[in-house]
C-alpha cells in the first residue's frame, strides 16, 4: 500500500492562493516518516488531504493527483479514506467523544454496525495494546493528557487501518508524557508494520525514536525529503524556522567538525570521542560567572494552600519569592497546580491558607480589578481573553474600564501596539489575525495596564518555534529594557532554559525546587518527579565528562543569546 | 487576611450519573425512561393525597436503593422544597379561596382580613398540590442518577428517535464540563480587566457584562464543535443509516416484568381518573 502525491496542489475555497503547491511525494508501505514545517507551511493541510477531510468536509480546489494504494483519491469516498488512514488529532479532547474509554474506543465500530459482542472483544484487545484495559469505564475527565491520547490512538487502531496519521501529537503533552507517546507510536509501528506519518514541529522530541525520512515543508512546498542525519547536518532547519536538537546547537557552538555520517538523529548512538576535546576546550574558555545582584522582593508567596473540592489539595504550603526584574519560570506537569497559583494571584480564587504580597502589600486587601493594575496575566488561549471586534478597542478595554480620559487611552494604546509590533493593524478586526498575532494582542492588552508583574501561562502553546522565539525575544526585551518582572508557566524545556534564570518546580501540589534553571535541569530525578525530562544538552555535558553540567548549560545559553543579539 | 473556607462549603453537588452499581443501575435505560414517563402521567392524573403520599414514599425509597449519598442531592432537595413552598404561598395570595371553591365547603382556621382567611379546605388544597409537584422530584433524580447518558441515548434511538439526535444528547453531556471550563476562564480574564460581575455592579451593568462573556464563549464553542464534527466524520459517524451502540443493554426478564407492571399501573390510574366522580379526595 503506497501513497503518492504527484504535482498535487490545493487551494482552500476561502483563500486566494493555494496552500499546497506542486507536491510530489511517495510514501511506501510500512515507512515511518515525519512531516515538519513552521505554522502555515501546509503540513496539516497535507494531513487533511491524506485522511479525506479534504475535499469531503473541507472544500477547495485540487489539481494534480493523489493515489492511495493505486487508487486515485478523486474516485474515493470519505469512508474509503477512513478505512485505510486512521488519524489521531492534535486536540485529544475533541477526539474523545465517548463518555467512557470503552465507548470512545468503540465509536468507529458502532458506526460500522459491528455486533455488540464482537465490539466488546475488539475494544478489550485494542485497549490492551495501549495499556488501558484496566481503565475501560473511566470518564474523560478522570484522565491525564497522555491517557487521553492513548484513547485516541486505540480508537483509531480498533479499525485495523493501514496508515496511522498523527497530527502534532506532542502539542499538549509534558516532556515525559511526550517521550512516552513517541515510544508507544514506535512500538506500534514495529509490531504492526503500519505506515506511520507524524506531523510535528518539535523535531528533537519526535526523534526520541528513529524515523525513516523527514519531509520539511515551508510555504506550501516540500523543501527537503531527506534521511534524518542528512537533514540535521544541512543548514535547512535553521533557514526554515525549525528548532534543531539542543546538543547539535551546542556541538556547532563549540565548532565541532560534524559530518552527515554522524548519528545526529539518535544522540544515544552518537560517537563523541573525537569531539570530546573540542567541547572541553570550548567549555574551559568560559568567563567566570558573576553572582547576580540581589534586587528587592516583588512577589512574596507564603504558605499558599488551596483545594478545589475540599478534599484534595491542589496546592499545599507553597512558598517562594520573585525579585524585581527577574525572569522566573514555574514548572510542573499538567494538573500539578501551576495554573492555580495564577488564579490565586489574580484573585479569582481565594486561598484556603497563606498570603500573597506584592511590594509588601497583602493582595487579599485588593479586589480582582485593583490587583490587575499590579499583576497582568496573559492566559494560554487568546480566544478566551479577546472580547472585542477591533484590535484598538480590545487593547483599550482595560483602560476604559478605569474611566481614563480618552485622549490618554489613545496615546497609551498606540504605544502598547507599537511595542508589540501591531501598529499597522490598529484598525483591523481581530478575526483577520493569526493565532500568534492574537496572542500578541492579548499581551498588548495587558501591557497597556502597566503591571509590575507579567505572568504568561503556557506562552508557546499553539505556536511554532519561529513565532514563539520572536514573541519571547520581545518579552525578554521588555524585561531587560523596562524592568518588568516576568513569570512564565510552562513545560516547554527549551523555552524555560533559554529565557528564564530561575525555576520554581511544583509536583503533586507541593513545591519541590526553587533554584537556578541550569541547576534544576542538572537533576534528572527532580525533573522526573515533575514529568519533565533532561535535555540533550545535559546528556552532551555528561558524555563529554563535564562535571559541572549546570555551568555548561549556562555557558551555552549565553553564547546563544550573544549570537542572536 | 486569608480566610479558611469550611470544607463542606466546597462539597461538590451535581445532577449527573453516579455509578454505585445498585439494583436500579442494572435496570435497562428503556425501563427507567418508561418508569419516569409513567410516573409523571400518574401524578398528572391524580389529586388523591393517598396516592401522592405513597408515591413520595416509594420515590424516596427508590432514591435510597440507588445508594447515591444524600449529600449529593441535599442542596437540590432544599432548593426544590423552597421553590414549591414559595409557589404555594403565591397561589394563596392570588386565589385565597380556591380550595374552598373546589371542595365546596368552608371551615375557617385562621381568620384574616378580607377574603384572606385561611380555611381548612384551602390549606388542604395547597398541601395536596405542593406534594403533587414534589412527588416527581425523587423519581427525576433516580432517573438521572442511575441512567448512563449514552445508554439513555441508545434507548432513545431504540424507541425510534433518529440516532444523530440521540447521540447529540450524549455529546451535550460529554462537552458540557469543557464549555463550563471555557466559561470560567473567559470570566476570569474579563474580571481581571475590570468587568464587574459581582453583586456590587448595578443589575443592568451586570447583565451587559455577562453578555460580554458570551461572545468569546460562543466563538470558542463553535471552533470546538467544528473540530469535534471533523473527528467524528473521520471515524465514520453518519456513514450508515443506523448505528450500533456499545452500551445498549438487552431487556432482561426483570425489565420486562417491570414494564408490564408500570403499564398496568398507568392504565389503572387513567381508569380511576375516568370513572371517579370527585376529583379531590377530601376525608373531612
Amino acid at each position: 500500500m503506497t501513497i503518492e502525491f504527484s504535482d498535487f496542489s490545493f487551494r482552500y475555497e476561502s483563500l486566494d492562493k493555494p496552500t499546497l503547491k506542486h507536491i510530489n511525494l511517495r510514501i511506501e508501505q510500512g515507512e515511518k516518516i515525519v512531516i515538519i514545517g513552521p505554522s502555515g507551511s501546509g503540513k496539516s493541510t497535507l494531513g487533511q488531504c491524506l485522511n479525506g477531510l479534504i475535499p469531503e468536509a473541507i472544500k477547495g480546489e485540487i489539481s494534480g493527483s493523489l493515489t492511495i494504494n493505486g487508487r486515485a483519491s478523486s474516485q474515493m469516498k470519505l469512508h474509503h479514506f477512513t478505512e485505510q488512514v486512521g488519524t489521531v488529532l492534535q486536540d485529544t479532547d475533541s477526539q474523545f467523544v465517548g463518555l467512557s474509554i470503552a465507548e470512545d474506543i468503540a465509536f468507529a465500530l458502532e458506526n460500522q454496525l459491528v455486533e455488540q459482542q464482537e465490539m466488546r472483544a475488539l475494544v478489550q484487545s485494542t485497549a490492551q495494546m495501549v495499556d488501558l484495559d484496566d481503565l475501560l469505564h473511566h470518564s474523560p475527565h478522570d484522565l491525564s493528557g497522555g491517557q487521553k491520547q492513548r484513547v485516541s490512538l486505540a480508537g483509531v487502531m480498533v479499525d485495523d487501518v493501514d496508515v496511522l496519521l498523527f497530527d502534532e501529537p506532542l502539542a499538549s503533552l509534558d516532556p515525559k508524557t511526550g517521550k512516552a507517546a513517541i515510544e508507544i507510536i514506535d512500538t506500534l509501528h514495529q509490531q504492526s508494520g503500519k505506515t506511520t506519518i507524524i506531523i510535528e514541529h518539535r523535531l528533537e522530541d519526535v526523534l526520541h525514536r528513529p524515523v525513516d525520512r523527514i519531509i520539511l515543508m515551508d510555504n506550501g512546498e516540500i523543501v527537503a525529503d531527506l534521511a534524518p542525519n542528512a537533514l540535521l547536518h544541512s543548514p535547512l532547519l535553521e533557514k526554515h524556522g525549525i528548532r534543531e536538537p539542543l546538543f547539535l546547537s551546542a556541538l556547532k557552538a563549540a565548532q565541532c567538525d560534524i559530518t552527515p555520517q554522524d548519528s545526529l538523529a539518535n544522540f544515544a548512538q552518537f560517537d563523541l570521542t573525537q569531539h570530546k576535546q573540542t567541547i572541553q576546550n570550548w567549555y574551559h574558555q568560559r568567563p567566570v560567572a558573576t553572582a547576580p545582584s540581589q534586587a528587592a522582593t516583588l512577589l512574596d508567596v507564603k504558605g499558599l494552600t488551596y483545594s478545589y473540592d475540599g478534599e484534595k489539595n491542589a496546592l499545599e504550603e507553597v512558598s517562594f519569592k520573585v525579585n524585581q526584574g527577574e525572569f522566573v519560570s514555574i514548572l510542573g506537569k499538567n494538573g500539578s497546580g501551576k495554573s492555580t497559583i495564577t488564579k490565586l494571584i489574580m484573585g479569582v480564587l481565594e486561598p484556603d491558607a497563606g498570603h500573597i504580597a506584592i511590594n509588601g502589600q497583602d493582595l487579599s486587601e485588593l479586589s480582582i480589578f485593583e490587583r490587575s493594575a499590579k499583576v497582568g496575566v496573559v492566559m494560554q488561549n487568546p480566544n478566551h481573553m479577546i472580547s472585542h471586534h477591533m484590535i484598538f478597542d480590545e487593547v483599550a478595554f482595560g483602560l476604559r474600564n478605569r474611566n481614563m480620559d480618552e485622549a490618554l487611552v489613545e496615546s497609551k494604546v498606540t504605544r502598547a501596539l507599537e511595542l508589540c509590533g501591531l501598529s499597522k493593524y490598529r484598525h483591523w478586526p481581530i478575526e483577520a489575525l493569526s493565532y500568534g498575532q492574537k496572542k500578541r494582542v492579548t499581551i498588548a492588552s495587558i501591557l497597556v495596564l502597566e503591571p509590575e508583574l507579567l505572568i504568561l501561562d503556557e506562552p508557546t502553546s499553539g505556536q511554532d518555534y519561529r513565532n514563539y522565539t520572536s514573541m519571547l525575544a520581545f518579552i525578554h526585551e521588555l524585561n531587560r529594557e523596562l524592568g518588568i518582572t516576568v513569570v512564565i508557566i510552562s513545560h516547554d524545556m527549551h523555552l524555560v532554559l533559554e529565557y528564564t534564570t530561575r525555576a520554581v518546580v511544583i509536583a503533586d501540589s507541593k513545591l519541590i525546587a526553587n533554584a537556578p534553571v541550569t541547576e534544576v535541569f542538572s537533576q534528572p530525578e527532580l525533573l522526573a518527579k515533575a514529568n519533565l525530562a533532561p535535555t540533550s544538552l545535559y546528556e552532551l555535558a555528561k558524555k563529554a565528562d563535564i562535571e559541572q553540567t549546570d555551568d555548561f548549560m549556562h555557558y551555552f545559553i549565553r553564547c546563544e543569546q550573544e549570537r542572536a543579539a | 487576611m486569608s480566610r479558611v473556607v469550611s470544607k463542606s462549603a466546597k462539597m461538590k453537588f451535581g445532577i449527573n450519573y453516579v455509578n454505585t452499581n445498585s439494583a436500579l443501575h442494572q435496570l435497562n435505560g428503556i425501563t427507567k425512561f418508561l418508569l419516569f414517563i409513567a410516573w409523571v402521567t400518574v401524578v398528572l392524573t391524580t389529586f388523591d393525597l393517598r396516592i401522592i403520599v405513597s408515591m413520595i414514599i416509594v420515590g424516596m425509597a427508590l432514591l435510597k436503593i440507588s445508594r447515591v449519598p444524600f449529600a449529593v442531592y441535599r442542596p437540590l432537595l432544599i432548593a426544590t422544597a423552597s421553590v414549591l413552598s414559595l409557589n404555594a404561598l403565591f397561589m394563596f395570595l392570588l386565589a385565597p379561596s380556591q380550595g374552598s371553591e373546589l371542595i365546596g365547603s368552608e371551615t375557617v382556621l385562621v381568620p384574616l382580613w378580607g377574603n384572606y382567611s385561611l380555611t381548612q379546605e384551602t390549606l388542604y388544597y395547597l398541601i395536596t398540590v405542593t406534594l403533587k409537584y414534589f412527588s416527581m422530584f425523587p423519581m427525576a433524580l433516580v432517573f438521572v442518577f442511575t441512567t448512563h447518558p449514552t445508554e439513555f441515548a441508545a434507548s432513545l434511538n431504540r424507541l425510534g428517535l433518529p440516532y444523530k439526535i440521540a447521540y447529540a444528547v450524549s455529546l451535550t453531556l460529554r462537552y458540557l464540563p469543557e464549555v463550563k471550563k471555557d466559561f470560567v476562564n473567559i470570566m476570569h480574564a474579563q474580571q481581571a480587566r475590570g468587568v464587574d460581575l459581582s453583586r456590587n455592579a448595578p443589575f443592568f451593568t451586570r447583565m451587559k457584562n455577562v453578555a460580554s462573556i458570551l461572545g468569546p464563549l460562543i466563538f470558542s464553542s463553535l471552533d470546538r464543535a467544528d473540530e469535534i464534527s471533523n473527528a467524528m466524520t473521520l471515524r465514520g459517524f453518519g456513514r450508515h443509516k443506523t448505528r450500533n451502540w456499545y452500551s445498549l443493554k438487552p431487556l432482561t426478564n426483570v425489565d420486562k416484568s417491570f414494564i408490564s407492571l408500570i403499564l398496568l399501573i398507568v392504565v389503572a390510574a387513567i381508569a380511576k381518573r375516568y370513572f371517579e366522580s370527585q376529583l379531590f379526595w377530601y376525608p373531612f
